[in-house]
């Protein structure tokens, strides 16, 4: 383990009590802590660098979903957790080495407004473009839980997706580095072929926004030359 | 070199105000609780609650009443994560204390 061992065990205590609670059955790890998983769980070939974020996002792709209501705070009882309802709507819940933040996708022309996702009794935060990352989901049983990830390549163009829509320039260098990481792994394992596919059926906005991305630095534009090539 | 194009001072930078956020929420989440603990006074044969608390150098007593078990627990439960609210600000302060150095937002005392 290259990460901070407090912080992973943490994660991974969290995620068994979702896992526990029924809570994972309807959810998919999304953001940084995917690459944790891609290493230390699927093939060892994905070995793409140390993870630093403080950040767990869970992203909901069903918020209205009929099953029983679950009482997070409860679940995560003892690990230091609370709960806070942020200026802008949206719930999030703090721990001292881990924030978790619910994501749900935005639908139509998206607003800000905060989406309640009742049977969690948490509002989330609608992002664009997560629906990309929903098709060829994988799950991985890890730790004594089963997680549902995005497939490596989607996360991978997914990331640099939002690297060009990042405000934060040090988020968006993150983003940027993660996202070619991956492709350059999966293009040295053989795949260039499932990456093409993917990146082909993208619509044509987004594939520009990959393009750029992966123009701003010389092992982007490498990746580039073989994701057009 | 500023900040804007150093990403570690970015990252930094994030990072601070990531543990200043977490001061905050905390620091709400403790004043939620009111301060002091649980004490059992017998007055007349009957079972009484109070919570002491400290006002300066003085200890005072508010009133909570007849309290059945479950409601003791509960109160115990609250002071004993007030008490676990307060350390965790104090460790995140540690952190932004040395956040502040790294980014020289704060000077080191001399001597």
């Amino acid at each position: 383990m290259n990460e901070s061992d407090a912080q992973v065990k943490l994660c991974m205590e969290v995620l068994r009590r979702l896992g526990k609670a029924g809570v994972l059955d309807n959810v998919l790890l999304v953001g940084s802590w995917c690459t944790y998983f891609y290493r230390e769980a699927l093939d060892e070939k994905w070995d793409i660098g140390p993870l630093r974020t403080g950040d767990m996002d869970i992203f909901v792709p069903n918020p209205n979903k009929q099953v029983g209501k679950v009482d997070i705070i409860g679940i995560l009882d003892g690990l230091d957790f609370i709960s806070e309802m942020r200026g802008d709507g949206y719930t999030k819940i703090i721990g001292p080495d881990l924030e978790i933040d619910f994501l749900v996708p935005e639908k139509g022309r998206g607003d800000d407004t905060p989406v309640s996702v009742p049977y969690l009794g948490i509002t989330a935060q609608s992002i664009r473009f997560l629906t990309f990352i929903i098709d060829g989901a994988i799950k991985v049983d890890y730790a004594g839980f089963t997680i549902c990830l995005p497939h490596p390549h989607r996360f991978a163009l997914h990331k640099l997706l939002i690297s060009e829509r990042r405000v934060k320039k040090d988020k968006a260098l993150k983003d940027r580095g993660q996202g070619i990481d991956i492709l350059r792994v999966a293009f040295n394992g053989g795949e260039a072929d499932k990456i093409k596919s993917i990146f082909n059926s993208l619509p044509p906005k987004w594939k520009g926004y990959v393009k750029t991305a992966l123009g701003k630095s010389d092992e982007g534009i490498i990746i580039l030359e073989q994701l057009l090539g | 070199m500023a900040v804007q194009n150093n990403p570690v001072k970015g990252v930094l930078k994030g990072e601070l105000g990531v543990i200043l956020g977490k001061i905050s929420s905390y620091w709400k989440a403790m004043l939620a609780i009111p301060p002091g603990s649980l004490v059992e006074k017998k007055i007349k044969g009957k079972q009484f609650f109070y919570r002491a608390y400290r006002d300066g150098r003085k200890v005072r007593f508010a009133y909570v009443g007849k309290l059945s078990q479950e409601g003791q627990e509960k109160a115990r439960k609250a002071a004993s994560m007030r008490m676990r609210y307060r350390k965790i600000i104090s460790d995140l302060k540690k952190q932004a204390i040395y956040l502040r150095r790294v980014l020289h937002e704060r000077k080191r005392r001399p001597g």
